[in-house]
């Protein structure tokens, strides 16, 4: 939320000059950001004031508009592109030769075959403001042909502000003129005292502290060019008399005000919850069904306005109004804030209730109002009364305790006094009056707040870096990404929502989203395969088709969320120099083995049921029976897919696997020699590797030290040629006791699993 | 012994020197060693003419012969290994490989960006004592907003926009500031933890993208203060950006901190934003039942992405989640 403030402006509501070089990075420092500064620009005389007389569509473009322009002494043809270009209106101009602020030079031009000699121009094209929403049209009468600068005051600056939500006392040039003069003055501005309206009434509605109409014998018109420039240089659309007034009183008081066209309301307007049901038509031509939650205005005949949010367009004023009611109120923020929500209808209006105006700005309006239709008032009613300021008592030992003991709370409340609010120091604490504008202040916390944002956060004292130090945690636990790291993966970030049409029909219960950014990002990903592979695929399309990549993140299921860690191989290698293995699943196998190596007990199992990866050449991981992972080629048709080739991966659930640092405890060095024989044997085409080692591991030798396959081919049947190691710790095997334990296995993997010994042992 | 005996000698020394240095081989080497040391070598000749001499002058001129002997002896000795050596150098050619050839190719891993900044603030901060908490990313209205005293219709709900999921009251968390929630339920006072991850609104463009990451860092004790928080924030970002960075501490609005404040620093010439901080809001503390006048707390919350994006001149948010390996693999070797 922003607001725009003119340094003129500003200056106009102190009666004081303010330094222009110093007075945003004050505001900033003082937590009004400001976010641009735009400093008016110097245009030359080819830049002047003109009136549309005709316009009409161009005929070969359906956005264009061809217009007479009359600049005094000649009229001119001239394309625009903007929409609300109308006859009678009065226009900036950039002749022939004119540059623009931006380095555009006007030339004339033909325009899909019209005649184009010069421009209409906007705020933001004469480089006034940052953005704009067409161009700049007056409709009260200025002289043709004169020099634009001189018309609209463009040795301004201005400050675009961005507004924290509980700065509401800010949203007006009153409360950003009350900061600017305290800053650079030190004290707050001297405040136009209001002459309090004290009105009474039977009625008093919901939510709603003060309520004031006012009837006006007024006939609409245009609006004063000055406000006009005002307005459209903060930011508004310039549009009638009405409209601009109470956005102008709206700007410089931050009191929002809705004028009424009286002869369309019917009866006496007043406020209240709407009723299931009813509708309102507002300002703009869109429909909003209300609920009974949302505050309105409604006359005999139903709702006319959404209270402190818009106008009906029913009772709107026109240029052919001739008498309004001007409603000046107070709002309970919480309601009007509600409102905007539930509607999803944010406006000038609703954004200052919403975050709390200042009650007094009521009678400073009424005022305002008051001297300018003085005899053209025709009646006042509701109620409004003297505003009764809240009171906070503050100890100066929690002033301590927050701050910090450099604090010195007796001096920081002092200062309260110079921005408007009462303190009476009493003992070891104070009671501290908060004026009617600070809205946001109704805590103790938030007066310690106060106090640090008038010290300053940049000046206050940092503590020792010996306070904020205390034993130290321990990082050295190894991540597991480590060892993919060393084997030249690259890591990734991919989106955690995903594309439903991945997913198939396996996931039916995946968290979705209800307002995806698009279709393609609206599910929550069960698995980082599919994003891995996307980026992929995204990578594969600019020639890069061979990679070691790997992500960490959250993946989802319907009602939980687990961290995981997927590693993809894609691509064959190119033919290198020296000769480089291709990754494959043997590769990945090794490579997550040794990464889980000190999670006990990991053993791969084959396994068909996931989706991404191939029925046939995929295992399960499991840690001490549970279920922690995946691994295998991806599935071809899923390949096919991404336009990948010899994709290989694997997931695990790191939630799943405790991250121990074992403390090894070192075994005794053998000092007896180690004998090594190597058998090979032919299977059956259905035994697995893991088959014939845990019929070997089951028979349990405590010589046998390692079984270890070094060759394994496929014809009609398997065979698997292994090593077997023996040693002992406590003397040598002997060459008969081998032999006694080799006869055995051989027994057992031919009675168990039918193996054939290939030639003797 | 006669004088063309020594005479004798010593021409014949000047031309062992001088025939020594051409020996190039093996077969040249045991000519010229029996020419000079062999049974029909001159010195022999001499040795056997010095027999038929008196015992005393014998004497004299075998000491002189011997002596010719051993001093020979060690030039062919130093000649036999030299030749040798040349011999088993020849013989190491057979070896030779062209050293200039690649070596096996070995890729190098890159940490994602992100994930570097993440690694070297969890450093930091875990030497300062802070440990890392993680937390869900599917939050629900009351973590990732009323706990933190963002009402229902609070204008702040309307300051990020949200994901919501299908399911009721679930949405993806906006902040790791929800982090606090879970932290305060579940673990005994003091507390100082941080937590880094994923945080999404709904936004996209050059500077905004709709999934990003964040590192939360929340301590609460009965002894700690705003001039603690600063500390805190000047030691991370001095470690982080180097020691002379310099700050900019303004005053802000976060629902879940008063006072609460932005930083920046200064980096190449301007201002840049790099972190929101704060006193934990009263209101924060009091709905999990901790008693405030006894405990207060600090908090603040940086964007891993952006200042990955500071320190690395990274200028589009969404290269970041584009994963173009030729942008990842520019990471490798960083440090973490």
């Amino acid at each position: 939320m922003s607001i725009v403030i003119s340094h003129k402006w500003l200056e106009e509501y102190l009666g004081v000059n303010l330094d222009v070089t110093s007075i945003a990075d004050m505001l900033t420092n003082a937590g009004l950001e400001v976010e641009e500064q735009i400093n008016g620009s110097s245009l030359s005389d080819k830049f002047v004031i003109g009136k549309i007389i005709a316009t009409q569509k161009h005929p070969n473009a359906e956005k264009l508009n061809l217009c007479q322009v009359d600049v005094g002494e000649q009229v001119l043809d001239i394309v625009c592109g903007c929409s609300s270009v109308v006859a009678n209106a009065f226009v900036v101009v950039a002749k022939v030769g004119a540059v623009l602020p931006n380095g555009m030079e006007i030339k004339p031009a033909k325009l899909r075959g019209e005649p184009s000699n010069g421009m209409l121009c906007s705020l933001s094209e004469l480089g006034i403001t940052k953005e704009s929403s067409g161009i700049v049209l007056f409709h009260e009468p200025v002289e043709l042909g004169q020099h634009a600068a001189k018309v609209i005051a463009f040795d301004d600056v201005l400050y675009d502000i961005s507004l924290t939500p509980d700065r509401g006392d800010c949203f007006s040039i009153r409360g950003i003129a009350r900061e600017a003069h305290a800053l650079q003055y030190g004290q707050l501005m001297p405040e136009q005292t209001a002459n309090i309206i004290e009105l009474n009434s039977s009625e008093q509605y919901p939510h709603t502290p003060q309520y004031l109409i006012h009837k006006i014998n007024f006939a609409n018109q245009a609006s004063k060019l000055a406000w006009q420039c005002r307005l459209q240089a903060a930011g508004y659309q310039s549009q009638n008399f009405w409209v601009d007034f109470t956005q102008y009183i709206m700007h410089e008081l931050g009191q929002p005000m809705h004028a009424f066209d009286a002869d369309k309301v019917a009866g006496k307007p007043c406020v209240r919850f709407a009723k299931e049901n009813e509708t309102i038509t507002v300002i703009g031509g869109k429909k909003y069904e209300l609920t009974p939650e949302i505050l309105i205005i409604a006359d005999d005949s139903g709702p006319i306005a959404i209270a402190g949010v818009i106008g009906g367009e029913n009772t709107a004023v026109s240029l052919e109004s001739q008498n309004v009611l001007l409603e000046i109120a107070s709002f309970d923020k919480e309601k009007i804030a509600k409102s905007t929500q539930l509607l999803s209808l944010h406006t000038s209006a609703s954004d200052r209730f919403a975050r709390g105006v200042d009650p007094y700005a009521l009678h400073l309006a009424h005022n305002k109002v008051a001297a300018i239709f003085k005899d053209n008032i025709e009646s006042v009613r509701g109620y409004s009364s003297k505003i009764k300021p809240v009171a906070v008592l503050l100890e100066y030992s929690y002033v301590q305790k927050v701050l910090g003991p450099s604090a010195n709370p007796k001096q920081l409340i002092d200062n309260l006094q110079q921005r408007a609010f009462k303190v009476e120091h009493n003992l070891d604490q104070a009671l501290i009056t908060v004026p009617t504008f600070r809205t946001d202040i109704t805590t103790k916390i938030e007066v310690v707040e106060e106090l640090l944002r008038l010290e300053g956060h940049q000046h206050w004292q940092c503590s020792a870096h010996s306070r904020i130090t205390s034993k130290a945690v321990d990082y050295s636990q190894p991540e597991l990404s480590f060892e993919l790291l060393a084997q030249g993966f690259n890591e990734m970030l991919t989106y955690s929502f995903i594309d439903p049409k991945w997913l198939g029909d396996h996931f039916n219960n995946q968290p979705t989203l209800a307002n995806p950014m698009s279709q393609d990002m609206s599910v929550m990903r069960p698995s980082l395969i599919p994003g891995l592979l996307s980026s992929l695929q995204y990578n594969a399309k600019r020639q890069l088709s061979s990679a070691r990549v790997f992500e960490s993140g959250k993946v989802f299921q319907s009602n939980s969320e687990c961290n995981a860690l997927a590693a993809i191989t894609v691509g064959e290698p190119e033919p290198t120099w020296p000769k480089a293995d291709p990754d494959d699943f043997y590769f990945l196998k090794g490579l997550l083995s040794k990464m889980l190596s000190n999670v006990a007990d990991i053993n791969f199992k084959k396994c068909s049921d996931n989706v991404w990866l191939h029925p046939h050449a995929s295992a399960a991981v499991y840690a001490s029976n549970e279920l922690i992972g995946h691994i295998g080629k991806v599935h071809p048709s899923i390949q096919t897919k991404f336009g990948l080739k010899n994709v290989v991966t694997f997931e695990i659930y790191t939630d799943k696997i405790a991250m121990t640092k074992a403390n090894n405890k070192v075994e005794p060095i053998s000092k007896y020699p180690l004998s090594k024989k190597d058998l090979s044997f032919f299977a059956e085409e259905n035994i697995s590797f893991a088959d014939i080692t845990s019929v070997i591991n089951a028979n349990k030798i405590p010589e046998l030290r390692k079984i270890e396959l070094f060759d394994v081919y496929y014809s009609e049947k398997i065979s698997y040629s292994i090593s077997f190691t023996f040693q002992s710790t406590v003397n040598t095997v002997s060459d008969s006791d081998i032999l006694e334990h080799l006869s055995n296995i051989v027994a057992l993997l031919k009675s168990e699993l039918n193996l054939e010994l290939r030639g003797d042992l | 012994m006669s004088d063309s005996g020594t005479e004798t000698l010593a021409q014949l020394n000047a031309e062992l020197s001088s025939k020594i240095d051409s020996i190039s081989d093996f077969a040249e080497f045991n000519n010229l060693k029996s020419e000079f040391l062999g049974k029909n070598s001159a010195l022999n000749q001499m040795f056997s003419q010095a027999k038929k001499l008196e015992p005393e002058e014998f004497r004299a001129q075998a000491d002189m012969i011997n002596s010719y002997r051993s001093s020979w002896g060690q030039v062919f000795q130093a000649k036999q290994s030299e030749l040798k050596s040349k011999q088993e150098y020849e013989k190491l050619k057979q070896d030779a490989i062209d050293v200039t050839l690649p070596g096996k190719n070995m890729p190098k891993g890159s940490m994602h960006p992100v994930n570097i900044v993440r690694k070297r603030l969890t450093t930091i901060l875990g030497q300062l004592g802070y440990k890392v908490v993680d937390g869900p990313e599917i939050e629900d209205e009351l973590h990732n907003f009323t706990a933190l005293n963002v009402a229902r219709y609070h204008p702040a709900r309307g300051m990020q926009d949200t994901f919501y999921l299908n399911s009721v009251d679930k949405l993806l968390r906006t902040q790791t500031s929800s982090i606090q929630i879970h932290a305060l339920k579940k673990q005994k006072l003091p507390l100082k933890i941080i937590s880094p991850g994923k945080v999404y609104r709904r936004d996209s463009d050059q500077t905004h993208s709709p999934m990003f990451h964040q590192l939360e860092l929340l301590n609460v004790a009965e002894d700690c203060n705003f001039s603690d928080l600063k500390a805190v924030l000047i030691h991370t970002f001095r470690e982080l950006f180097g020691q002379d960075l310099k700050f900019r501490f303004r005053p802000s609005y976060f629902p879940f901190t008063e006072p609460s404040g932005e930083l920046d620093i200064e980096w190449q010439g301007s201002w840049l934003e790099v972190a929101g901080y704060g006193m934990v809001h009263p209101n924060v503390l009091a709905m999990q039942n901790i008693d405030t006048e006894k405990y207060n707390g600090y908090a603040f919350g940086v964007g891993l992405d952006r200042l990955a994006m500071i320190l690395f001149g990274i200028s589009d948010l969404r290269q970041m989640f584009q994963n173009d390996i030729r942008f990842l693999s520019q990471f490798a070797g960083e440090e973490a």
